[in-house]
């Protein structure tokens, strides 16, 4: 039982992160129907500002958190008018490639100034835990948790209440109709490039202190949350987040009750199992073009 | 306009004057009056002379280097350019090939090795889009990613099929029919062969109603399949041919080199043989079949020229992708074109 | 002449509004022109794109009496059911030529073994394929542009060209999706007079118009949709008449 507990903790505060990655691939699909490679580097970077901020500079912790998200908002700004703004016009592929492109670029940015040695960023709770039925969950699984809820119901809250977030439904539902109403695309996606990628960046700051920081860490964990997309429909926040919870459970449980040794092929297992049997995820996306 | 309106009215006859057009080669598929036997001829030339330039160890190396990378890069064409899939999984099907040839050839010898290298990856990649066939294009993408990654997670596990760490060695040369291709010499001509094969069989394929028929099916999405087009059959082949392609080069690989190990495809190099093939078709170009092949040979002798790249790899590749997608959408083969239209728009634009 | 299309009962659902509510359309063989008409938004290309399996959606469809499981893509093409659409699907990569010959129902030697050990063979059936084309080509009056890529033709001209890649497919029903919008009255006068060939020809047709002169010109019946729901039908002249036309069209008497 005791086990059964912490592996079920591990499992949702994994899926909360890759929850944490989904929201950002979300937010973008929604908002230019695209999809953002790069989203899984952010989550790095983000860890890596954490990193040079809290370990390097020795900055106090809040500030080191505050800074690290601001600095991942800025370079998701910077992805955006690098990567998206100049091929608005040309074909999806075009656009995949280079958030591929960029997705590389971070990564070989990271490998040259922090070299590829694994870090790792302290916890803010040190290594304290939390006694639960007999299973010992570490605090920081209970922070990821926390924080994820927080910022869904913030994400959320802005979809629903706010300009920004009714700019964001109207663009996803009737791209030309919402641009002919005077909204103005290019900030719209600005402003959603960079929060995505200071929800990933937040995303790193959590993760870095249970797997330590390398320059592909927001790859591989990005898989899972497109394993999440797929499954929770690419337009959905809250789908992409239930979703990803999911897939973190099992490949927790996965991992700890049927076949550990073959823990990092599980990731890769359940996306394209995912694709296979849902291959539009599980709502099915209305047809985009029209005839 | 103008000349459709004073046409002859539908009613007329319509038969004779259109068999007249036809009768008098006026009317068939433009794709069927481009010729390109006479520049492959010339490119084949070109290929037979290479030997008379290169004669040290060293530029044999970079020669049979560019030879894989064109294949693989024209497999990639296959599945790109021409049938409109993206797909990461180029590193694992060159390795599934190269392995299952090690095997293969080993007891039974190059040729059924080759053989057995493009008939296993044809129908991996065959399944792979089948399986995936209701994907759309970034699901597709995506798939390919995770399925790229599991297959070098199986073969990194797989210690007996591969070798582990050290590889697999004592893959015997390639032979056919009983020469031996034991020299690098030898080897780069059998390289150069293939690869111009490959690209004779590009072309045919190009010109073919199979193409046209992609083309529609990769430009109209839905609305071909609502026209009653063959669309999965179509796409699944384009992209098992691509995969083929890809598995030949493994095979090639291991015939030349005599041994196989994951670092030619996996871990952080199975992004790198993914990304350095992509980066060689955009750069050459995905308008026509010569742009793989120059993206690949340019982006396997320059690395070597500039050696002090070595650290930098990835970052000038990446950077590399952004430029030419941002610069040079269309390619290096599109720069003459480009220039000609640049040039007749400075024409009118003199006259006016 | 027998029935040769019967939809049944067709609903379509998007989220909780019905674009199309049990509206049934029976079509016979041998050159039928059923028109449906409607004010915008009363889910006439939504039950066309329903038929054709682009959205999903309940009813029944029969074809020549056969049940047909419709509601994927290519189903209603394989019997002979095809479509134009709103607005004219043409590759703008293809040539003329090439845009009609991709529905030749003619399926022989084009895959890989047409382009590689069976050239010969292929060039043969090719050869009898772009006769064909070209007739087609030219009946639609697209003739002289067969070797010149889609994309420069004009919109009427795009619409020929599709109409041409339509009956390259030999079908047996076409479902047209406002064929004569955005052409000019020369345009128009000569779209009808090509499709009138076309049913005598033995093609049967289901119009979606609102030029009421194309359609009196064409239209044996018709079906007037209003919100999903089917309000009248019959012969044009008397469903001009009928009161919830002239109210769907001109609104409440005052």
């Amino acid at each position: 039982m005791a086990r059964f507990i912490a592996i079920l903790f591990s499992g949702i505060a994994d899926g909360a992160i890759t929850g944490l990655i989904a929201i950002g691939i979300v937010l973008l699909f929604k908002t230019t129907g695209v999809v953002n490679f790069a989203q899984g580097d952010l989550l790095t970077l983000g860890a890596y500002f954490g990193i040079w901020l809290l370990v390097d500079l020795n900055l106090p912790t809040g500030l080191s958190y505050v800074m690290a998200i601001i600095l991942s908002f800025g370079v998701g700004v910077v992805v955006e008018r690098v990567g998206y703004a100049p091929l608005r016009k040309r074909p999806l592929l075009a656009i995949v490639i280079s958030t591929f492109a960029l997705s590389l670029l971070i990564e070989a940015v990271i490998g040259l100034i922090f070299t590829n040695t694994p870090r790792t960023l302290p916890s803010p709770f040190g290594s304290g835990v939390w006694h639960v039925f007999g299973a010992a969950i570490p605090y920081q699984d209970v922070l990821i948790i926390v924080v994820t809820i927080v910022v869904f119901l913030m994400i959320q809250g802005m979809l629903q209440r706010t300009t920004l977030g009714r700019q964001v439904r109207a663009v996803s539902s009737d791209r030309e109709a919402a641009l002919l109403q005077g909204i103005r695309a290019g900030r719209l996606t600005m402003i959603m490039f960079g929060l995505s990628a200071a929800v990933a960046g937040l995303g790193g700051l959590l993760i870095a202190p249970i797997l330590s920081a390398s320059p592909t860490l927001g790859f591989t964990l990005m898989l899972g949350s497109f394993a999440a997309v797929v499954l929770g429909g690419f337009d959905r926040v809250g789908g992409a987040v239930a979703a990803a919870v999911v897939v973190g459970v099992a490949q927790q449980l996965l991992a700890g009750y049927v076949a550990p040794n073959l823990n990092e092929a599980y990731p890769f297992i359940i996306l394209l199992v995912a694709l296979v049997f849902r291959p539009e995820g599980l709502v099915k996306a209305t047809v985009g073009v029209r005839y | 306009m103008s000349v459709t309106e004073s046409g002859p009215p539908a009613s007329a006859s319509p038969l004779t004057s259109a068999s007249e057009k036809l009768a008098a080669r006026l009317v068939r598929p433009t794709v069927y009056t481009r010729h390109q036997g006479r520049t492959w001829l010339a490119v084949t030339v070109v290929a037979a002379l290479v030997p008379l330039v290169v004669t040290s160890g060293y530029g044999y190396n970079i020669a049979i280097n560019s030879g894989l990378f064109a294949i693989l890069s024209l497999g990639f064409y296959f599945q790109f350019a021409l049938a409109g899939q993206f797909s990461f999984a180029t590193p694992a099907y060159y390795a599934v090939g190269a392995y299952t040839s090690a095997w293969v050839s080993t007891d039974h010898g190059f040729l059924l090795g080759f053989i057995a290298a493009v008939v296993v990856t044809a129908a991996l990649g065959g399944l792979t889009k089948l399986l995936l066939a209701r994907s759309p294009l970034i699901h597709f993408a995506i798939a390919t990613l995770a399925f790229s990654g599991l297959v070098i997670i199986v073969l990194e596990n797989w210690t007996s099929f591969t070798g582990g760490d050290e590889g697999k060695f004592g893959i015997p040369p390639a032979t056919l029919f009983g020469y031996q291709f034991d020299t690098q010499t030898k080897q780069y001509y059998l390289i150069a062969g293939v690869a111009l094969i490959c690209t004779a069989l590009l072309l045919l394929f190009e010109r073919s109603p199979a193409q046209r028929d992609l083309t529609f099916v990769r430009d109209m999405g839905l609305v071909a399949k609502t026209s009653g087009l063959r669309a999965n059959y179509l796409q699944v082949v384009a992209f098992a041919a691509g995969a083929a392609y890809m598995g030949a080069a493994g095979s090639l690989l291991g015939a030349t080199t005599g041994f196989v190990d994951l670092n030619s495809f996996s871990s952080a190099a199975s992004v790198s043989v993914a990304l350095l093939v992509l980066l060689m078709v955009l750069l050459g170009g995905i308008g026509m079949v010569w742009g793989p092949i120059i993206g690949a040979i340019v982006l396997t002798v320059l690395p070597q020229v500039l050696s002090s790249w070595q650290n930098y790899e990835q970052l000038v590749y990446a950077i590399a992708i952004l430029a030419v997608i941002l610069v040079l959408p269309g390619g290096l083969t599109s720069l003459p074109a480009e220039f000609r239209a640049r040039r007749a728009k400075r024409k009118q634009r003199a006259e006016q | 002449m027998s029935v040769f299309l019967d939809c049944k009962g067709m609903t379509v659902r998007f989220g909780g509004v019905v674009a199309v509510d049990d509206v049934s359309l029976s079509i016979d063989s041998g050159g039928e022109v059923v028109g449906l008409i409607g004010p915008n938004g009363s889910g006439k290309s939504t039950f066309l794109n329903a038929v054709s399996g682009l959205v999903p959606a309940r009813g029944r469809i029969e074809v020549e009496g056969r049940s047909v499981s419709f509601g994927r893509p290519g189903v209603m093409a394989r019997n002979g059911v095809f479509r134009t659409y709103q607005t004219p699907q043409v590759d703008a990569e293809l040539t003329c030529l090439e845009n009609t010959l991709v529905t030749s129902p003619d399926l022989a030697l084009r895959g890989l073994l047409g382009a590689w050990p069976l050239r010969p063979a292929m060039w043969r059936r090719e050869k009898g394929r772009w006769q064909e084309a070209c007739d087609i080509l030219d009946r639609v009056g697209l003739l002289d542009r067969a070797n010149r890529p889609a994309g420069g033709l004009s919109y009427g001209e795009r619409r020929r060209l599709e109409i041409a890649r339509a009956l390259m497919a030999k079908p047996r029903l076409l479902l047209m999706d406002e064929p004569a919008a955005g052409l000019n009255t020369t345009e128009t006068g000569r779209l009808a007079d090509l499709l009138s060939q076309v049913t005598a020809d033995g093609i049967s047709l289901v119009l979606i118009e609102h030029k009421i002169a194309f359609i009196e010109q064409l239209c044996h019946r018709i079906i007037v949709l209003e919100l999903g729901r089917q309000i009248a039908t019959g012969a044009p002249k008397e469903v001009w008449l009928d009161p919830a036309v002239m109210r769907a069209y001109l609104g409440e008497a005052v």
